[in-house]
């Protein structure tokens, strides 16, 4: 078993903790299956595109959230995935994978755009840094969005490995990144402490996550 | 006449025989001789009716956030506790006063014969130009001017009385410990609507957060606002995950 096969086994055992992996749901690149379904792809890919812009721009040190104009144009881009979702989970319509993927694409870029400027963000200060400048910041990014589904849809340039560790790192810096923010929210630690104490709480969160769908799930549907 | 050039009196509330410059009977911890000392409870209420709490600095200090009220002129243990709240505060702001100001206790007692009248003038003028400091160090604050109370030496001179509390400058208001602008019970359901509410509630949610974080100067508001976001995209990423859960359900069964 070489190093390849054991980092995929490892992204495929984190995907199915946080996702159905369902056959029929999922991408697949160069015949083999991505470790998310097309809609988590779409989110954690999302999250990563918005990571990597803000890394980029040097935005990672963003304090000021956008304008409240920006902000709610933000928010409402997670619309279509909720109103995909709930209607084919309600059996109201059908979807395919591209919506899913596109409409998670839009879901998972707003969060990650969110959460960067609230871990930084300053109560009893001046932010200034902010993580979107103008409208045309978030007109890039939605094109940034359609132009990396339109890629991978139909000309699948990106390898697997790309896509899959896109995805994991965009999974992982959710989970961490959270962890992050409310660590210092709580004022706990200081900057590199913080960094360890998140890694190791979303250690903790995926342990977690393994016991319930692996043991407490799978006795509840023996049962 | 005691050592401090003062006479005796009888406590109008336990009769009992005390200091007749006593702003605070021995006995019964009454509070007394108000009239001596309306420039002292002047500086207090001035202080004490103020909604906010304060900051203190070198020069200037307040009172504020003792009390909720003004001064009550009943006596109560709550007087008194105050009276050695303010006496603490007293002390450490006097550390913060010059040393030569410090050094000289005449201002703090009875004038002494012994110090010269030009030496008197001459303190006299440093604390004048301690309170012009103050004055335009508490207008850069941008805070409200509030008229210079007669110095302790200014007021020994005058007349032979235990001299007051030096001046209260004024004092900036600080945001984090303004007056809430948000109730508690608003911020109960927007949280509640973005906790319980699937989907559309964490929308509100982050969308009241937004709005929230970016108001300047209402800091009540942009913490709860923080606070607001935080909660609402984890029960986002909560609510994904628990639909994944549910999607492994569906495909099992």
């Amino acid at each position: 078993m070489n190093i390849m096969n054991i980092i995929s086994r490892i992204y495929f055992f984190i995907g199915s903790l946080v996702c159905h992996q369902i056959p029929e749901r999922t991408i697949y690149i160069d015949g083999k299956p991505l470790p998310l379904c097309a809609r988590d792809t779409g989110i954690y890919l999302g999250i990563f595109i918005a990571l990597i812009y803000c890394i980029v721009r040097g935005k990672l040190k963003a304090d000021k959230l956008p304008s409240t104009r920006n902000g709610i144009l933000l928010v409402l881009l997670t619309v279509p995935m909720m109103i995909d979702a709930v209607s084919s989970y309600a059996s109201v319509r059908q979807t395919d994978n591209t919506i899913r993927l596109v409409t998670g694409l839009f879901f998972g870029m707003p969060i990650a755009l969110l959460l960067i400027p609230a871990a930084n963000y300053k109560v009893y200060g001046t932010n200034k840094l902010k993580v979107i400048d103008s409208r045309l910041d978030l007109l890039l990014l939605v094109f940034i969005n359609v132009f990396a589904s339109f890629v991978i849809l139909k000309f699948g340039i990106p390898t697997w490995w790309l896509l899959a560790t896109a995805c994991i790192v965009g999974l992982v810096f959710l989970i961490s990144r959270i962890a992050y923010t409310v660590l210092k929210l709580l004022n706990t630690g200081n900057e590199k402490t913080r960094i360890v104490y998140s890694l190791i709480i979303t250690m903790a969160f995926f342990m977690i996550l393994y016991i319930f769908k692996y043991h407490m799930l799978r006795w509840i549907i023996q049962n | 006449m005691n050592s401090f050039g003062e006479g005796r009196t009888v406590c109008s509330f336990c009769g009992e025989d005390i200091s007749a410059s006593a702003k605070r009977c021995p006995y019964c911890g009454s509070i007394l001789n108000r009239e001596s000392n309306a420039n002292n409870d002047d500086i207090k209420t001035e202080g004490l009716n103020r909604d906010s709490s304060s900051i203190y600095n070198s020069d200037s200090y307040s009172f504020g956030g003792l009390f909720d009220n003004s001064i009550n002129t009943d006596t109560t243990a709550k007087d008194f506790i105050n009276e050695e709240k303010i006496n603490e505060k007293m002390d450490s702001m006097l550390e913060n006063l010059p040393d030569d100001l410090i050094n000289d206790k005449s201002g703090l007692f009875d004038e002494k014969p012994n110090v010269p009248f030009e030496e008197k003038i001459e303190i006299s003028a440093k604390e004048e130009e301690f309170s012009r400091n103050s004055e335009q160090k508490s207008q850069e604050f941008g805070a409200p001017y509030r008229p210079v109370m007669p110095s302790p030496m200014q007021n020994n001179m005058q007349n032979n009385m235990r001299p007051q509390r030096p001046p209260l400058k004024s004092t900036p208001d600080v945001g984090a410990h303004s007056k809430p602008t948000m109730s508690n019970a608003m911020k109960v359901f927007i949280t509640s609507l973005a906790t319980f509410v699937p989907g559309l509630g964490q929308l509100i949610g982050v969308i009241a957060a937004i709005v929230f974080m970016n108001t300047e100067g209402d800091t009540d508001k942009r913490s709860f606002g923080l606070a607001l976001l935080i909660n609402s995209i984890v029960i986002f990423v909560l609510w994904i995950i628990a639909c994944c859960i549910l999607g492994v359900l569906s495909s099992e069964f």
